[in-house]
C-alpha cells in the first residue's frame, strides 16, 4: 500500500543564502513552508514526523524521569519488571567508562560513594559532563561513524595532510555543547560558519590518489571520492544508505537514483585536498605577511636591476620556455647537463624542435615519434616507470611518463631527425622543478658535425638554481656581480618560500570547494553512460531544496546542510538520540543506527525514540541535556545482573530490564590500562602520537611500535590513524581500521585478544608501571600493595578469597604479574 | 528475504494506545535472526564447524596471491599471434593509453612456450615446475577485473569489493564454516617475506563480519604477535598465573551468572594457551625431512625462495592440521617491481627473479598435496590482482597492467585437471570467449566449497552482502 506524505517542510526550502551572510544562530532561520514534496515513502516509519507523545501514566518508586515511564510500560506488557539501582561503586565505574572511556580513579570512586548530599548523583552528572574527558570519548564515536583517519587510503596510503583539526574541532564542539543542528550544519558548510576545519567531514573517507592518464580509471576515481561523501552524508547524518541507489533505484528504501545524483551534485564542487583555515592563527599569519612584502619586493627590484645591467635573458622557466637561435640545416639536437634546479637528477617531460617557417611550410615540431625522431642519452634513472629519452618526444605531458636522468651532472641526451631539415627554436617542458639550469644545446649538421646554439650561461640564475657560488658562471658577468647574484637570489628564495607559506595561511585538509561541471545521472552508475541532467537536492523524500542547476558551490552545501540540520527533518533528531542511546546502552532503540530505511531495524520503543528527539529539539538540540536526562534515569542506574527468568525471554536485554553489560571498547581498554598504571597523560589536541615506526615509503607496510613514552600514553583518540592497519594488541578489540562508515563495532572474543593483553610488552610494561606505584604507596606492606592494585582496576577492595589468590600470586610470581591478571580480567575489562 | 517491519498503521497505533508490544517481540525475535546474516553460530564459539548448503568437493582453501600483476602471456596463455605480430601496432588500439600511459608495439612473450604434460597444454619456459603440474591444473584465461591499480585490484581479487572495508573471502569461508582445528585460527594469511602485499590487511579483514573472522597473518618466517610469554617468564609461570586469572573471572562470572560473553572470554585464554603450543608446532617446517625440503625449493641459497617454499610448506601443514582457509602471499609491495610482479620495466631481468620464488615451491606444494591425498579435499586457487599489456610500454622493457584480461588457475577438489577454460582475444589484451569477471571466480570457489555465493549473506548498512555483491555465476566449466 502506497502512503502519501504530505509535510511542511519550514526549514528546507529556503534559497541558498549568500555566501556573504553572516554565521546566523541557528533559530533565526528563516521559516515558512515553500515546498511540499509529494513523494511515496513506502509507510517507512522513520519518515514520518516526529512526534511527542505523552510519558505512559504509570506510578512506581523506580521511575526518575519520563525516560523509565516508556521503559517501564514496556516491560510491564511483557510481565517484566526493571532491575534495582546499582551500588554506587559500580555506577562511578559504568558513568566513567560510558561518558569518558576511561575507569575512574579510586579517589574519584570514594569521593561519590561517601557523599552523603541527597543530589550526590546529579552532583556526579554534572561533574561528569563538565569534564574534558567527555568530548574525548564521545568523539570516538563520531569519528567512527565518519571513518576518520589520516592517511588517504588505497595503495598509496599516504599522508592526508593536516586534518587532525578535525578531529580536534569535533572534541571541542562536543566539549563546548555545540548544538547539533549546529554542528551538523558546520561540517557540510564550515566555509560559511568561519569553521574550515569541519569540512574535513566530507573528505574524512579513503580516496584513490594514484594519478594515471587512463581516463577510465580517473573518472571511476572522481566519481568514487564523491560517493563516499554522499554515504557519509547520508549514512551518518540521516540514517540512509543513498550510497546504494548509484547503479539504480534503491532496492528497498524510497531512494531513486536521481536522488543520488542529486546529492552528487551536492558535493559535486569538492575536491579532496587542504585550504586555508580562517581564523586567529591565519589573521596573524596575513599580517606578517604584509609586514614583510616590501622588503620581498625590494629584492626582486634588486635582482632585476642586476639583469638588467647584466643584459642577460631570462631565467629558465619551469613551465615551458623557448630557446631560439638563427636558423641552420641540421639532422638532430644534443643537449648537454650539468645541473638542474634543486640540485637533482634532470627531469624533462618534452622536447620540441621546430622547422625554419617558410612560405611553403609552416613550421612543426620534428622531435617527434610521430616524425620518425628517436633519442638516446645518458644512462637513466631506474624506476617503476620508464624514464627513457624517447618520452621526449611524444609530444605529450604524461604524468608518469618523463626523462629522468640517473646522474646530476654530465648528462646528455641527443635526438635524431628522419631527415636534414632547418630548424630554429627548442622548445623545453620540464618536469615539475627539476629545470636543467647548466646546458649546452649543439645542432648536429647532416656531415656529422656539432655546433653549439644556445648556452644556458647566456639566461639570467633561476630563483629554483641552488649551486653554490662557485658552480655558476653566466657569459659576459664578472665574478663579484655572479657572487652578488646568487647570494641575492638565495635570500630572495628563501624569504618568497616564507613568505609564500604566510599567503597561503595554515592549510587544513578539509576539502577544496570549486564550480562544478553539470552533473548527470549515470546509466548503471557508468560515468560514460550519462542520462539527464541533475539539479543538486536533498533526497526527494526529505523535501526540496528547490535550487537551479548552476546554483553556486557553496550555497549548495549550505542549502543541504540546513535541510537536513531541520526539526523538520524526521531523520535527524531520530538518528543522533538513537546513537547517543547506543553509546549509553550498547545496543540502540534502533539496532541498525546508520540504516532507518526498510532493511533497517524498527525502534524496540518507537514512542520513546520520538519523545527523546523532541527533548532534543526542544532543548536547542544540547547534547549534554539529553545525555543529563539519560543518566539521570533510572533505567540507566539499574543493576547490571542478570536474572535467569529474564534473560531467557530477551536475552539481548533490548528492553532494558537491567543495565546491560558489555566489553570496553579498544580505546578505553588502552586508556583505562594507563588510568590504572597512573602513566595517563592528559595532553589534549594536537599531532597525532605514533603507533607504528617510520617508514622510508608510504608504500610499505608499518611496524608497530612496541615500547612507548609520555607522548604514547596519550589517549588512544590522539594516536594517528592509519587506514589499513590494524593497531598492535588493541586493534584486534574490534577496532576499526577506518576502511568503512563504522556505525555499530562488532564484540568480539578471541585468543588472539588473550594473547596481546597477557604477553605483550606494553601491558608488560604498564603492569610493571602500577605495581611500582602500588610499591611506592605502601612500602613494606604487600597486603596493602594488592589492595591498591585491585583498587586502581576495579574502583572496589578485594574480598578475602580474592586477596588470597592474589597474595599467593605476588608471592611467588611479584606484584606485577598480579596486576597484569588483573587487567586481564573480565571484572576489569567489563562495564557493569 | 525481506524483514517485518512496523508498518505505518502500527506506529500510529503505538502512538496513539501504546500497544503492540507483543507483536515487537516476534519482531525482534525475526530481526535477531536476520541481524547477523545467513549463517548462524555461537558467538562464544565461533569457529565451531558448520555444514555447507550443499555436498562439498572441497573443505579446504589454499589461495596462492601473486602482489603485483602477473603477465599473463609469458606465462599462462599461449598467443601465437602476439608472436607473429610483434613489433606491430595493437590493431584498433594503436596508441592505447593505460595506467601509466602510451603503450608501444607488440611484444612477444619473453620466454618460449612448449606443450607439458599428457594434456598438452603449451606452457612457457619461465615456470617449468608448475609446467609438470599442468594435468592436474585447469586454468581460467578469461578473467577481468574493473580497475586498473594495485590496491583496489587486490581488494577486488581478496574481498569481491574495490574499495576497502569488506570481509575477505578467507572471512567469508570461516564464516560460513568454522574450521576443523579449534587450536588454529580458521584463516591464515601467510605474508612473503620481503614483505605485505599493497592492500595488506585489506586482503584478509573481517570487514564488517564479526572479529573472530579476520585472517591471522603469520608465516615460516614471521610468528603471530605475542604468541610467545613475556621476556623474563617460564611457560610454567605463566600457566601458574593464568590459573589464577581463571579463579577471579569465575568468581566474578558467579556474580553475573548467564552471561555468555563473560564465559567467552575464559575460554578465550584457555584457547589462546592451547595456541601457544599448537602454532609454534604447525608452523615448525624445520622439522620436515629433508627430501620435502627439497621438493619445495627450501633448501635453496636463494633465500626469497627458500623463504617462500617455507610458507608453501606451511600452507600444506595448516591444511593438514584443519585450518580451512590460507591465502599465501608471492611478492610485497609496489617497489618498481623488485620485490614484486609489478614490472613496468626491466621485464626481461625482473621476472626470472619473480618466478624463481615462485615456480619450484608452488610445483612442490601441488605434488606434495597429491602424493598425500590433501588434494582430494583441498582446492588450490592461483590468482592475481590482474594481467600484462600484450605491448611494452613507450620507452621501456615492461608492460602496463591490464585489467581487460588475465588468468587464474584452479587445481584439487572438485576441478578438472588438465583443462583449459575461456580465452583472451588472439593478442592477450581483452577476456573474449567465455569471459568471466572475478565474481565468477569467487562463486566458484564457494561452490567448490559446497556454498552458494548468493545464500552466503551478511546484514551490513541497508542490504544483506555477498562476497560475489549482486553478481557471480559459477564456472561450470572447470567443475569435474
Amino acid at each position: 500500500m502506497k502512503y502519501l506524505l504530505v509535510l511542511c517542510f519550514a526549514a528546507i526550502s529556503f534559497a541558498a543564502s549568500p555566501a556573504a551572510e553572516k554565521p546566523q544562530a541557528t533559530n533565526d532561520r528563516p521559516s515558512g513552508p515553500t515546498a511540499e514534496p509529494t513523494v511515496d515513502t513506502f509507510g517507512l516509519w522513520s519518515l514520518e514526523p516526529v512526534q511527542n507523545p505523552n510519558a505512559p501514566a504509570i506510578k512506581s518508586n523506580w521511575i526518575k524521569n519520563d525516560i523509565d515511564r516508556f521503559i517501564f510500560e514496556q516491560l510491564s506488557l511483557r510481565q517484566q519488571t526493571p532491575s534495582i539501582m546499582t551500588d554506587r561503586h559500580t555506577l562511578a565505574r559504568r558513568i566513567s567508562l560510558v561518558m569518558h572511556g576511561l575507569i575512574p580513579t579510586p579517589e574519584q570512586v570514594d569521593a561519590f560513594v561517601n557523599d552523603q548530599a541527597p543530589d550526590a548523583y546529579e552532583k556526579l552528572v554534572d561533574r561528569i559532563l563538565q569534564s574534558q574527558h567527555y568530548g574525548e570519548r564521545w568523539a570516538q564515536h563520531w569519528l567512527d561513524t565518519v571513518r576518520y583517519a589520516e592517511t588517504t587510503g588505497y595503495e598509496i596510503n599516504g599522508a592526508n595532510g593536516n586534518i587532525t583539526p578535525y578531529r580536534d574541532y569535533v572534541i571541542r564542539s562536543l566539549n563546548e555543547d555545540k548544538p547539533y543542528d549546529q554542528f551538523l550544519m558546520e561540517q557540510i558548510a564550515g566555509d560559511h560558519f568561519k569553521q574550515d576545519a569541519a569540512t574535513a567531514f566530507l573528505v574524512a573517507g579513503p580516496h584513490d590518489v594514484n594519478r594515471s592518464p587512463d581516463p577510465k580509471l580517473t573518472a571511476m576515481q572522481k566519481h568514487d571520492g564523491l560517493d563516499e561523501m554522499i554515504k557519509a552524508t547520508s549514512a551518518t547524518m540521516l540514517g540512509l544508505t543513498v550510497g546504494c541507489a548509484r547503479c539504480h533505484d534503491h532496492k528497498f528504501d524510497p531512494i531513486s537514483q536521481k536522488d543520488y545524483y542529486a546529492m552528487q551534485a551536492v558535493f559535486a564542487g569538492v575536491t579532496y585536498g587542504s585550504r586555508k583555515e580562517h581564523g586567529a592563527e591565519n589573521d596573524k599569519m596575513q599580517q606578517e605577511a604584509i609586514a614583510m612584502k616590501p622588503k620581498v619586493e625590494a629584492l626582486r627590484e634588486k635582482l632585476e636591476s642586476l639583469r638588467v645591467e647584466t643584459k642577460l635573458g631570462p631565467p629558465v622557466d619551469y613551465r615551458e620556455y623557448l630557446e631560439e637561435f638563427d636558423s641552420v640545416l641540421a639532422d638532430g639536437v644534443k643537449f648537454t647537463i650539468n645541473a638542474a634546479n634543486n640540485n637533482g637528477p634532470v627531469e624533462l617531460d618534452d622536447v620540441m624542435v621546430f622547422i625554419t617557417p617558410s612560405d611553403e611550410k609552416p613550421s612543426y615540431n620534428i622531435a617527434s615519434r610521430d616524425e620518425g625522431a628517436t633519442a638516446t642519452s645518458s644512462p637513466t634513472a631506474v624506476g617503476n616507470q620508464g624514464k627513457s629519452a624517447d618520452l621526449l618526444l611524444d609530444e605529450e605531458r604524461q604524468l608518469l611518463l618523463f626523462f629522468r636522468s640517473k646522474d646530476k651532472s654530465d648528462v646528455w641526451f641527443e635526438i635524431s631527425f628522419s631527415k636534414a631539415v632547418n630548424i630554429n627554436r627548442v622548445m623545453i617542458r620540464p618536469r615539475g622543478s627539476a629545470v636543467p639550469v647548466d646546458y649546452r644545446i649543439e645542432v648536429r649538421t647532416p656531415d656529422g658535425d656539432y655546433k653549439q646554439v644556445i648556452d644556458s650561461r647566456d639566461r639570467f640564475i633561476s630563483r629554483g638554481d641552488e649551486r653554490e657560488v662557485d658552480q655558476v658562471e653566466f657569459n659576459g658577468v664578472d665574478k663579484q656581480t655572479t657572487e652578488r647574484i646568487v647570494e641575492l637570489n638565495k635570500q630572495l628564495r628563501e624569504l618568497e618560500q616564507e613568505y609564500n607559506k604566510l599567503v597561503a595561511g595554515p592549510q587544513v585538509f578539509a576539502g577544496k570547494f570549486n564550480q562544478p561541471e553539470k552533473v548527470f545521472l549515470l546509466t548503471r552508475g557508468d560515468p560514460f553512460q550519462p542520462s539527464d541532467e541533475v539539479a543538486p537536492n536533498i533526497p526527494a523524500v526529505l523535501g526540496d531544496l528547490a535550487l537551479k542547476p548552476d546554483v553556486t558551490e557553496a550555497d549548495r552545501r549550505l542549502a543541504l546542510a540546513k535541510g537536513i540540520a531541520s526539526k523538520a527533518n524526521p531523520l535527524t533528531a531520530r538518528v543522533i538520540v538513537n546513537r547517543v542511546w547506543q553509546h549509553c546502552f550498547g545496543t540502540g532503540l534502533v539496532d541498525t543506527p546508520s540504516d532507518f530505511g526498510v532493511n533497517g531495524s524498527s525502534p524496540t520503543h518507537p514512542q520513546l525514540l520520538d519523545h527523546l528527539a523532541s527533548y532534543l529539539m526542544d532543548h536547542d538540540w544540547s547534547l549534554k541535556s539529553l545525555h543529563r536526562y539519560i543518566l539521570l534515569s533510572a533505567t540507566f542506574r539499574q543493576a547490571s545482573h542478570a536474572r535467569p527468568q529474564l534473560l531467557e525471554k530477551d536475552s539481548d536485554t533490548r528492553f532494558l530490564w537491567r543495565f546491560p553489560p558489555r566489553r570496553m571498547e579498544a580505546e578505553s581498554l588502552r586508556d583505562s590500562i594507563l588510568v590504572a598504571s597512573g602513566k595517563m597523560n592528559k595532553q589534549m589536541y594536537g599531532n597525532p602520537f605514533k603507533l607504528f615506526e617510520d617508514a622510508t615509503s608510504s608504500f610499505m607496510k608499518k611496524v608497530p611500535l612496541e615500547e612507548f613514552d609520555k607522548d604514547g600514553w596519550r589517549r588512544m583518540i590522539y594516536a594517528e590513524k592509519i587506514r589499513l592497519e590494524q593497531i598492535d594488541i588493541f586493534g584486534v578489540f574490534d577496532c576499526p581500521d577506518a576502511s568503512q562508515l563504522v556505525a555499530k563495532r562488532s564484540r568480539s572474543t578471541t585468543a588472539v585478544q588473550a594473547l596481546s593483553l597477557f604477553n605483550s610488552k606494553f601491558i608488560n610494561r604498564q603492569a610493571q608501571f602500577m605495581a611500582d606505584l602500588c610499591a611506592a604507596a605502601s612500602p613494606d606492606d604487600p597486603d596493602k600493595q594488592v589492595q591498591n592494585a585491585v583498587q586502581r582496576t576495579y574502583g572496589r577492595e578485594a574480598d578475602a578469597e580474592e586477596m588470597d589468590v592474589l597474595m599467593d600470586i605476588t608471592h611467588k610470581l611479584g606484584l606485577a604479574t598480579t596486576c597484569r591478571i588483573l587487567i586481564n580480567s573480565n571484572e576489569f575489562v567489563f562495564i557493569n | 528475504m525481506k524483514q517485518n517491519l512496523l508498518s505505518r498503521r502500527d506506529f500510529l497505533a503505538h502512538m496513539q494506545y501504546g500497544l503492540g508490544g507483543v507483536a515487537l517481540t516476534s519482531l525482534l525475535s525475526q530481526q535477531n535472526l536476520l541481524a547477523e546474516g545467513s549463517v548462524k553460530f555461537d558467538a562464544a564459539e565461533p569457529f565451531k564447524p558448520r555444514k555447507p548448503h550443499f555436498d562439498a568437493k572441497a573443505t579446504n582453501v589454499i589461495v596462492v596471491f601473486c602482489a603485483g600483476a602477473v603477465s599473463h602471456v609469458d606465462f599462462w596463455e599461449y598467443k601465437p599471434e602476439l608472436i607473429k605480430q610483434h613489433g606491430k601496432p595493437l590493431p584498433g588500439n594503436e596508441r592505447l593509453i593505460s595506467f601509466q600511459g602510451e603503450n608501444g608495439a607488440l611484444q612477444k612473450p619473453l620466454w618460449e612456450f612448449k606443450p607439458r604434460g599428457e594434456s598438452g597444454k603449451m606452457i612457457s619456459d619461465i615456470v617449468p615446475h608448475i609446467a609438470e603440474c599442468v594435468d592436474d591444473i585447469s586454468f581460467v584465461h578469461s578473467v577481468s577485473t574493473k580497475t586498473s591499480t594495485h590496491g583496489p585490484g587486490e581488494n577486488l581479487m581478496s574481498t569481491g569489493f574495490n574499495r576497502e572495508g569488506y570481509p575477505g573471502m578467507g572471512a567469508w569461508v570461516s564464516y560460513a564454516l568454522g574450521t576443523e582445528n579449534g587450536n588454529l585460527p580458521a584463516f591464515v594469511a601467510i605474508e612473503d617475506s620481503r614483505g605485505t602485499p599493497q592492500s595488506g590487511l585489506n586482503n584478509w579483514t573481517n570487514g564488517f563480519l564479526p572479529a573472530s573472522f579476520q585472517g591471522t597473518s603469520f608465516s615460516a618466517t614471521k610468528p603471530i604477535r605475542h604468541l610467545s610469554v613475556p621476556t623474563g617468564s617460564t611457560p610454567a609461570n605463566e600457566s601458574y598465573a593464568l590459573d589464577a586469572l581463571k579463579i577471579l573471572n569465575q568468581k566474578h562470572r558467579k556474580r553475573f551468572q548467564g552471561d555468555s560473553d563473560l564465559e567467552a572470554r575464559i575460554s578465550s585464554y584457555e584457547l589462546a594457551a592451547k595456541m601457544q603450543l599448537s602454532v609454534p608446532k604447525v608452523t615448525d617446517v624445520e622439522a620436515e625431512p629433508e627430501h620435502i625440503h627439497k621438493l619445495y625449493g627450501a633448501d635453496s641459497e636463494n633465500k626469497d625462495k627458500a623463504d617462500f617454499a617455507k610458507n608453501c610448506i606451511l600452507a600444506r601443514r595448516l591444511v593438514e592440521s584443519g585450518v580451512r582457509f590460507v591465502q599465501l602471499f608471492n611478492g610485497a609491495y609496489a617497489s618498481a617491481g623488485r620485490i614484486n610482479w609489478d614490472t613496468h620495466n626491466s621485464m626481461p631481468e625482473l621476472v626470472p627473479k619473480h618466478a624463481e620464488v615462485l615456480d619450484q615451491p608452488v610445483a612442490g606444494l601441488l605434488q606434495d598435496l597429491k602424493q598425500r591425498g590433501l588434494l582430494k579435499n583441498t582446492v588450490v586457487m592461483f590468482c592475481t590482482e590482474f594481467g600484462r599489456m600484450p605491448m611494452f610500454q613507450v620507452g621501456n622493457t615492461g608492460r602496463d597492467h591490464n585489467p581487460e584480461g588475465f588468468t587464474c588457475w584452479f587445481a584439487g577438489a572438485g576441478v578438472k585437471g588438465g583443462t583449459t577454460y575461456g580465452a583472451t582475444d588472439e593478442f592477450g589484451y581483452k577476456a573474449q570467449q567465455n569471459p568471466v569477471t572475478i565474481h565468477d571466480v569467487h562463486a566458484t570457489l564457494l561452490h567448490l566449497l559446497g556454498l552458494d555465493h548468493e545464500q552466503l549473506t551478511y546484514y551490513h548498512n541497508g542490504l544483506q552482502r555477498r562476497l560475489t555483491d549482486v553478481h557471480g555465476h559459477v564456472i561450470k566449466g572447470i567443475l569435474s
